[in-house]
C-alpha cells in the first residue's frame, strides 16, 4: 500500500456500510422504545390493529393519566426513590472505604479479597434470590424497603470498590502525606483531601447506583409482597392482568418510568461513562 | 431564559414530593387484608363492582379493607411463602386449578361452620367447586365468580359465511376452513406450556371424553388410550393436513392468540368465558363475539366442561376470621352475584340468578352466557384434580406441541407426556 493510498479517507463504499451498520444499530436499540412510545398513545381499540398503526392519530395521553397519574404509581416512584438513595449512600460509603484501604494499605490477603469480590460480582442474581429469600423471611426484613436497601448495597459493594480504586489511584498518596505532616489523622486526610478529588468519581458511582438499582426487577419483586412496598418496576409488571396484557398502560408507565434514567443520562452523561471505563483503565 | 442543572434537579425532587404525597394514607381501627389481583380504584367495569362490595362491607361493618394487589398467578405461591413467614392476609384470591395444593398444605381455614350457619335455601343455591374441599368433604373457599373454557367465536362471521356455532371438531374445521383467507386464520388455540391452559381445558377433556383415564389412582399418568390417540391425530390435522391453525399460532403464548382475536386476524380461538367482554371490548367496531362449548369429536358425546373459578378463602393465622367471613358471605351473596353477572359478564355462582331474565339480557345474550350454563350444568367435568396442576398442563402442553410439530409417533408423543408429567409432579 503507498504512502498516498493510506492517506485517502474511506471511500464511499465504506462509509456507506458503516452508516448502514450504525443506523441498523440505532434502528435496533430506538425501534422497540418508539413502538413503545406509540403504544402509549393509542386508544385501548387501536392497540391491537392490523396492520400497526405506526402513528397514533389522534394520539391520547388516556394511557398516561390511567398509569401514571395514579395513586399507586406515585408510590412505586415514592419506593424507588427511597430505595435508590438508601442505597446509594450505603453502598458508596461502604465501597469507599474499602476501595481506600485496598489502595492505601498492604495487607495481608488484600488481593485474595479483592478477587473474591471481584468473583461476586459474577454470580448471576437468581442464583442467590430463593437464599436471600429465606434470609428475609428468617430476619423479619421480608417485604420491606429495608431489605431491598441491605440487598442492593451488598450486590453493588464489589462494583463500585473496583470502580473506586481505579479513582483513588489515580490521586496522588503525597497530597495525604502532606495533609498528614501539617496534623490531620489518616481519616482525616482522606476525608478532607482525597474526598474533594473524589467528586467525579463518586458522581460516577452515584449514577451507576441509581441506573442499576432503578433498572432492577428480580431482587425488587422476589422480595417484597404487599403494594405498599412495591417498586417501579415491579409495579409495570401488574398490567399483566388475568384476562390479557393492558398494553396501553404498561408502556405509558413504562415509557414514564424511562423518563428519570433518560434526564439523569442526559445531565451526567460524562459521569456514567467514566463510571463504565473508569475503574477498567485506572485500576 | 437559562435553566441550570441545579434548578432542573431541584424540581425533579419537588415532582417526587408532590406525587409522595397520596402515599399517605389514614389507618382506621379494625382493618382487615384482602389479597386480590384486581385492584378496586382500577379502571373497568370489573374493578368498580369490587369497590362498590369493599365499599358496601365497610359501611356494614364498621372495618375497612386494605387490598393488597398481587399478580394473578403469583398469589398461589405468595400464599404458600406468606404462610411460612407468618404474615398471611385474612382473605385471599385463589383460583381453583391450584387449591388442591393448599388443602394439601394445609395453609386455609376450613369453612364448614360459617356454612352451615347458612339457610338451607342459601347453601342450596350456592355453587361449591369440588376442588375447594378435602378428601373428608370440607370447603376451604367458595368461589365469587365462575368461568368455562370453550371457543371464541366471531358471530358476525359466521353468520356472513351462512354458519352456525360448530358443535363437532369435524365442523369447526370446515367452519374455519370456510372463513380463512389471506388476513385471517380460520382457528387458534394455545399449546404454549408455560403460558396457556389450552392443553387441561381443551385437550384434557376431549380426552376424558372419549374414555381416557389422565391419572391413574396413584397418581401418576395415564394419557394413553384410542380416545387421546384420534384426539391427538386430529389436532395433528388441524395444523398440518386442513391447516387452519398454523403452527406458530399453536405455540403461541394465550395473550398473544387472544390478541390475533383482537385485531381481527383469528375468526374462533380457544378461550374462557371470563374473557369474553375484554375481547369484545378491544375488538374493532363490528366484530361480535360470542362463546359456545369445545365442539367435540363425535355429536354423541359432547366435551365435558371444566368448571373452573376464582375463591375467596381465608389462611390458617388470619387476625380476623370472622371479618373475613363476613366479607365472603356479602361477595358470595345473591344480590352481588346478580349485579356481577348483568354489569360484567362473570358467570354467577348463585343457581337463582343464573335463571334470572336479566342475566340472559344484552352482552350476555350476545354471549350465549345462559346456554354455557345450562351445558356446563348437563355435562360436568368429573376430575380429581391434582396438587401440581401446572405440571399436569406442561405434560399434556408439551405432548400436544409433540404432535401438532410432527415430531414422531402419537403413541410415542403419549409416551413422552407420561413421562414428563411423572417426572414433574415429583
Amino acid at each position: 500500500m503507498t504512502a498516498r493510498n493510506r492517506r485517502r479517507g474511506p471511500s464511499r463504499l465504506e462509509n456507506f456500510l458503516v452508516y448502514a451498520a450504525l443506523a441498523a444499530a440505532l434502528a435496533f436499540a430506538l425501534l422497540p422504545l418508539l413502538w413503545g412510545l406509540s403504544t402509549s398513545l393509542k386508544a385501548q381499540i387501536d392497540v391491537h390493529k392490523m396492520p400497526p398503526v405506526w402513528i397514533p392519530s389522534p394520539p391520547t395521553f388516556a394511557n398516561y393519566a390511567d398509569a401514571v397519574f395514579d395513586v399507586r404509581f406515585g408510590r412505586y416512584l415514592v419506593n424507588t426513590l427511597i430505595v435508590v438513595f438508601a442505597s446509594l449512600v450505603l453502598s458508596t460509603g461502604l465501597a469507599l472505604h474499602a476501595a481506600w484501604a485496598t489502595v492505601r494499605f498492604r495487607f495481608a490477603g488484600r488481593e485474595g479479597i479483592l478477587l473474591v469480590m471481584w468473583a461476586t460480582i459474577m454470580v448471576p442474581g437468581i442464583a442467590v434470590i430463593v437464599p436471600l429469600y429465606m434470609a428475609s423471611v428468617d430476619l423479619g426484613l421480608y417485604d420491606t424497603l429495608a431489605s431491598l436497601v441491605i440487598v442492593y448495597s451488598a450486590w453493588l459493594v464489589p462494583t463500585l470498590v473496583w470502580l473506586l480504586r481505579g479513582f483513588i489511584a489515580a490521586i496522588p498518596y503525597e497530597l495525604e502525606e502532606a495533609a498528614r505532616i501539617d496534623g490531620c489523622s489518616r481519616i482525616g486526610a482522606f476525608w478532607r483531601v482525597t474526598m474533594p478529588l473524589l467528586r467525579p468519581g463518586l458522581l460516577a458511582a452515584g449514577v451507576l447506583v441509581f441506573v442499576m438499582v432503578w433498572n432492577e426487577f428480580l431482587i425488587g419483586y422476589s422480595l417484597t409482597l404487599s403494594d405498599g412496598n412495591r417498586m417501579i418496576q415491579v409495579g409495570i409488571y401488574y398490567f399483566m392482568t388475568e384476562t390479557g396484557v393492558e398494553y396501553g398502560p404498561l408502556t405509558a408507565a413504562a415509557i414514564a418510568s424511562i423518563a428519570p434514567i433518560a434526564v439523569l443520562y442526559a445531565l451526567l452523561q460524562r459521569a456514567f461513562i467514566q463510571g463504565l471505563t473508569g475503574g477498567a483503565v485506572k485500576g | 431564559m437559562t435553566v441550570s442543572r441545579r434548578r432542573v434537579l431541584a424540581g425533579s425532587a419537588a415532582a417526587g414530593a408532590i406525587l409522595a404525597a397520596p402515599a399517605i394514607v389514614s389507618a382506621q381501627a379494625t382493618t382487615i387484608e384482602l389479597w386480590t389481583f384486581l385492584d378496586p380504584n382500577g379502571r373497568g367495569v370489573r374493578s368498580e363492582l369490587l369497590k362498590e362490595i369493599l365499599t358496601n362491607f365497610e359501611r356494614e361493618h364498621g372495618a375497612s379493607v386494605r387490598a393488597n394487589i398481587i399478580q394473578w398467578t403469583e398469589i398461589s405461591p405468595q400464599l404458600l411463602r406468606a404462610a411460612r413467614a407468618g404474615n398471611v392476609p385474612d382473605v385471599v384470591m385463589l383460583y381453583s386449578p391450584f387449591m388442591a395444593a393448599h388443602v394439601q398444605a394445609g395453609t386455609l381455614l376450613a369453612l364448614d361452620q360459617n356454612i352451615a350457619s347458612w339457610s338451607q335455601a342459601r347453601r342450596d343455591d350456592t355453587v361449591m367447586l369440588p376442588m375447594t374441599k378435602d378428601r373428608k368433604g370440607a370447603t376451604f373457599a367458595l368461589p365469587w365468580e365462575l368461568r368455562v373454557y370453550g371457543l371464541l367465536y366471531r358471530q358476525d362471521l359466521l353468520a356472513q359465511a351462512g354458519l352456525e356455532a360448530p358443535r363437532t371438531l369435524d365442523e369447526m374445521t370446515q367452519a374455519a376452513a370456510k372463513l380463512q383467507n389471506a388476513n385471517m386464520q380460520g382457528v387458534g388455540f394455545s399449546f404454549h406450556p408455560a403460558t396457556s391452559t389450552a392443553a387441561i381445558e381443551f385437550a384434557m377433556p376431549q380426552m376424558i371424553a372419549h374414555g381416557t383415564q389422565v391419572l391413574k389412582d396413584d397418581g401418576s399418568a395415564a394419557f394413553g388410550g384410542p380416545g387421546t390417540e384420534r384426539v391427538l391425530q386430529y389436532l395433528r390435522d388441524l395444523v398440518n393436513k386442513s391447516r387452519v391453525m398454523s403452527l406458530d399460532t399453536a405455540l403461541m403464548p394465550s395473550d398473544d392468540v387472544q390478541n390475533l382475536g383482537i385485531g381481527g386476524k383469528v375468526a374462533m380461538m380457544g378461550n374462557g368465558t371470563h374473557r369474553l367482554t375484554t375481547v369484545q371490548e378491544r375488538s374493532q367496531p363490528g366484530a361480535r363475539w360470542s362463546f359456545t362449548a369445545f365442539p367435540s369429536l363425535d355429536a354423541s358425546k359432547p366435551v365435558p366442561a371444566s368448571l373452573q373459578g376464582w375463591t375467596l378463602a381465608v389462611p390458617r393465622r388470619a387476625r380476623n376470621p370472622q371479618l373475613a367471613w363476613k366479607l365472603i358471605e356479602l361477595w358470595t351473596s345473591p344480590a352481588v352475584q346478580k349485579a356481577q353477572a348483568i354489569r360484567a359478564g362473570y358467570l354467577p355462582t348463585s343457581r337463582q340468578v343464573a335463571k334470572d331474565p336479566e342475566f340472559a339480557s344484552g352482552l350476555n345474550a350476545q354471549f350465549r352466557l345462559p346456554e354455557v350454563v345450562e351445558y356446563v350444568a348437563r355435562n360436568p367435568l368429573n376430575f380429581a384434580w391434582p396438587e401440581n396442576s401446572d405440571a399436569l398442563n406442561e405434560a399434556l402442553g408439551r405432548m400436544v406441541q409433540t404432535v401438532i410439530g410432527n415430531r414422531g409417533s402419537i403413541k410415542d408423543a403419549i409416551a413422552m407426556g407420561e413421562r414428563t408429567y411423572n417426572e414433574l409432579r415429583r
